[in-house]
């Protein structure tokens, strides 16, 4: 981990999560939003988890903004503040009731990085998730799985069931969108 | 204030000459390295998950510049509909076939009863066979995902 690189990752991570909230046009939003998920892509790489890194790359910055596009043809391209138009006197009208959620989301942020304290150093071989598990799978995986990448024995072998009701969540997100937005009658 | 749907109805991206052109050159290898993904999971990161992910997302590449009509020739609604049950059942098939031979669920040591290549080695081959029932899986549902959501559910017309 070299901290010069996290610290420039993170901050285009902020500008990129502010961006995504900020940009007007649905459609800069998706590309931001895509973006994002290319630097969180970036910072798993750099910490060592190369195939976190390899599904967000995939899936977080590469179906999903498909997704989001495909939708987005589907509906209007503008969010609604632009259809109302900015100088809309309801815009603005109800903006004092927002400090309600910016406190909250300040209590929230504060309190995690309270929790945050309790974590054990980056890579630190003596904390407490490091010794249970990780050290039989890194010392036995690969003698009893003949499978030289770890992460592959720990997901299809030694967690298993994971990885097949991961499969099955996926088949039902499938089957949800398709049955709510499937129009009857028209089969192919 | 004109919708991205009508700039596509004026644009008519499929028509496009150079995208179609390049575009077919480019399916085949993202094919390609959609199964290196898979097969080379043991090896290299990857595996079935994000294989699945990228052989599904060269359909979805040719659903965009060809049409949704033309990516149904060579998948069909109705096989991507078994495609994607098939995902699953190959996975839980392989579980409850370690059941039968002796093992625990998922036990993939238990198969070494049909061929006997030893225990270890079919522990990799079964998370191999698990992992291809994960690509087939994850890709015909990607795809429809696509599918339903670019026609609006009506399955005749994509973007």
């Amino acid at each position: 981990m070299i901290w010069q690189i996290d610290l420039f990752l993170l901050i285009l991570v902020v500008i990129c999560g502010f961006g995504t909230v900020a940009t007007r046009g649905l459609l800069s939003s998706t590309i931001v939003f895509s973006a994002y998920s290319f630097l969180m892509c970036l910072l798993y790489a750099e910490m060592g988890a190369v195939d976190v890194a390899f599904t967000e790359a995939v899936v977080g910055a590469g179906i999903s903004t498909i997704f989001f596009i495909a939708a987005l043809f589907r509906s209007t391209r503008r969010s609604p503040l632009i259809i109302r138009g900015v100088d809309d006197p309801h815009h603005f009208k109800d903006q004092g009731l927002k400090l309600l959620p910016l406190g909250l989301s300040f209590i929230t942020g504060a309190l995690l990085f309270y929790g945050m304290a309790d974590f054990p150093r980056w890579g630190d071989p003596g904390s407490q998730p490091n010794t249970h598990v990780s050290a039989y799978y890194i010392k036995n995986a690969v003698r009893e799985t003949h499978v030289p990448n770890l992460v592959t024995a720990v997901l299809g072998d030694y967690r298993g069931y994971d990885t097949m009701f991961e499969l099955v969540v996926i088949y039902c997100a499938g089957v949800s969108v398709v049955s709510i937005l499937k129009q009857e009658g028209e089969e192919s | 204030m004109r919708t991205l749907q009508q700039d596509a109805h004026i644009r008519m991206p499929w028509q496009d000459i150079i995208l179609q052109t390049s575009v077919r050159v480019l399916i085949p290898f993202i094919q390609l390295f959609g199964l290196y993904v898979i097969v080379h999971g043991h090896y290299s990161p990857g595996g079935g998950f994000q294989g699945g992910v990228i052989l599904g997302s060269a359909i979805i590449l040719m659903a965009l510049v060809f049409g949704l009509r033309a990516s149904m020739h060579y998948i069909s609604e109705n096989a991507n509909k078994t495609l994607s049950i098939l995902g699953p059942f190959v996975f839980c098939f392989i579980g409850a076939l370690c059941i039968v031979f002796g093992g625990g669920f998922l036990d993939y040591g238990a198969l070494n009863k049909i061929i006997p290549l030893g225990w270890n080695e079919w522990r990799s081959f079964g998370i191999f066979l698990v992992e291809l029932g994960v690509g087939i899986g994850v890709m015909s549902i990607m795809l429809r995902i696509y599918r339903v959501l670019s026609s609006g559910g009506t399955m005749d017309r994509g973007l």
